[in-house]
């Protein structure tokens, strides 16, 4: 009886455990929650994972997994001007590491004028004992990238490795105290910058992928903890 | 024997349970001050997020990173002039601006957000562009090894296309008047009409001088228009002029 209460106990735990690490938090205004004002279109239909149908997409080097769930990203309810289709639809997935490489540039660029200046310097974390290696911290923001836009939910990088798109944005950027200012002036001095500089035209940044970064409850999740 | 196992199991799971207990509750809105402590204690530098603003480089790596940005950035010729909001680099030190913060009543924090010195809530009157007084805004200051000015980002706002268009057409006249050329590169299209068409829609300016580098950034945000402005130096005026502040 004992160990049925411990095994009872011990599951429902877990079980809190689970939801609050995977955004279920409702307080969190996570992305990957349905909770934001975007309007998520989790509407429980299935990625497929390919996602690379247009834009020229081959897949070099990086490809879309099957997905592991059924939500979508809340960049799947905007469609882009040239294509009528959602973010991850109209470019697919060179696109996607196209820009991702280039958000890494940018930063880089940032970081080469101003050391630590107005972006920090987590990035000279990189490969430092506690955290992630290169390769898998362009991983997890690649995946994070394709799954916000109508992408699976979790991708393989061009490193081999699988990566989780859906990501608890409050509790990674907790202890930050990023201000708004900062990451306004980051979505004009890097987020758009890397996107002009892949090609995408300016229709298309107003129409499928303003709606997130500029959405106030993802804004919520990362400024402010 | 079976005694001891049963213990040592037991203790295992229980240890399980309560570690499980504690960062389920850390997870929680009312547990994220306990998230933050573990965040601190196991991830002493920031847990994860590539773009983390709260490390502060030392004057030396700022200047280091001064000099790296030089070698890519650089023009060829001197600028005129070198304007910085009314501030001068290789001049002004982190104690001018505190004065100047502490007479205007402007909030300043040293170190503040992986910034040298960042100051918020600055009154667009401060720091006009043009004929324009923009809406209170952000200065974030940074010193090199000697102690002065080296760096100064501006982030500020308008809540019309017409406000931010005219300080950015004031942007760019400035900056040509200083560096005596036409812009370096430029992207987008700063009219009213055009920056007002849609969501981040995006007009850019760069200006380069061998000494001297200036970048401004006109967006449309959700609410308001954003400006942002980049004046860095790239190497100390041989003849810098006195200190001037407002």
């Amino acid at each position: 009886m004992a160990r049925h209460t411990k095994l009872i106990l011990f599951a429902s735990l877990a079980a809190v455990w689970v939801a609050g690490c995977s955004g279920g938090d409702s307080g969190s205004s996570s992305s990957s929650s349905s909770g934001s004002s975007t309007g998520s279109g989790s509407t429980g239909g299935e990625t497929t994972g390919s996602g690379s149908t247009g834009g020229g997409a081959t897949g070099s080097g990086s490809t879309g997994s099957g997905s592991t769930g059924g939500e979508l990203g809340p960049g799947a309810a905007f469609k882009c001007d040239s294509s009528g289709k959602d973010a991850w639809d109209t470019y697919g997935v060179t696109a996607f590491v196209a820009v991702n490489e280039s958000i890494f540039s940018h930063v880089t660029s940032e970081i080469s004028a101003n050391g630590s200046t107005n972006v920090g310097d987590s990035f000279s974390l990189i490969g430092t004992s506690g955290h992630d290696d290169l390769p898998a911290f362009k991983g997890n923001l690649a995946a994070f990238l394709v799954y916000a836009y109508g992408g699976p939910s979790s991708i393989t990088y061009t490193d081999g490795v699988t990566y989780t798109g859906p990501q608890d944005m409050v509790a990674i950027h907790t202890g930050m105290h990023i201000t708004s200012d900062q990451y306004d002036y980051f979505v004009a001095n890097v987020v758009v910058p890397a996107l002009t500089d892949n090609g995408v035209p300016t229709g298309d940044i107003t129409s499928c992928f303003a709606p997130v970064v500029t959405d106030a409850a993802f804004k919520a999740s990362i400024v402010g903890h | 024997m079976r005694r001891a196992v049963k213990w040592t199991g037991g203790s295992l799971v229980g240890l399980a349970v309560l570690l499980t207990a504690v960062i389920a509750f850390a997870h929680t809105r009312p547990g994220r001050p306990v998230l933050r402590l573990l965040s601190r204690v196991y991830w002493p530098k920031g847990a994860g997020c590539p773009f983390g603003y709260d490390k502060i480089a030392t004057p030396a790596q700022r200047t280091a990173a001064q000099l790296r940005f030089a070698r890519t950035h650089a023009g060829a010729a001197l600028a005129k002039a070198r304007p910085a909001l009314g501030f001068t680099f290789d001049v002004t030190r982190r104690s001018d601006v505190l004065a100047w913060a502490k007479a205007n009543h402007v909030a300043c924090s040293p170190g503040a957000n992986g910034n040298d010195l960042g100051c918020t809530q600055v009154p667009g009157a401060l720091i006009p562009i043009g004929a324009q007084a923009l809406s209170a805004g952000a200065l974030w200051f940074d010193f090199g090894r000697d102690g002065a000015l080296i760096s100064l980002v501006a982030v500020r706002r308008a809540p019309t296309a017409a406000q931010i268009s005219a300080a950015f057409a004031a942007f760019t006249s400035s900056e040509s008047r200083a560096t005596g050329s036409a812009a370096f590169a430029t992207t987008g299209n700063g009219s009213a009409a055009w920056l007002s068409g849609g969501l981040l829609r995006q007009a850019s300016a760069e200006f380069r001088a061998r000494d001297y580098y200036a970048l401004a950034r006109a967006t449309h945000m959700t609410h308001d228009y954003l400006l942002t402005e980049t004046y860095r130096s790239l190497a100390p005026a041989p003849d810098a002029p006195a200190l001037s502040l407002r």
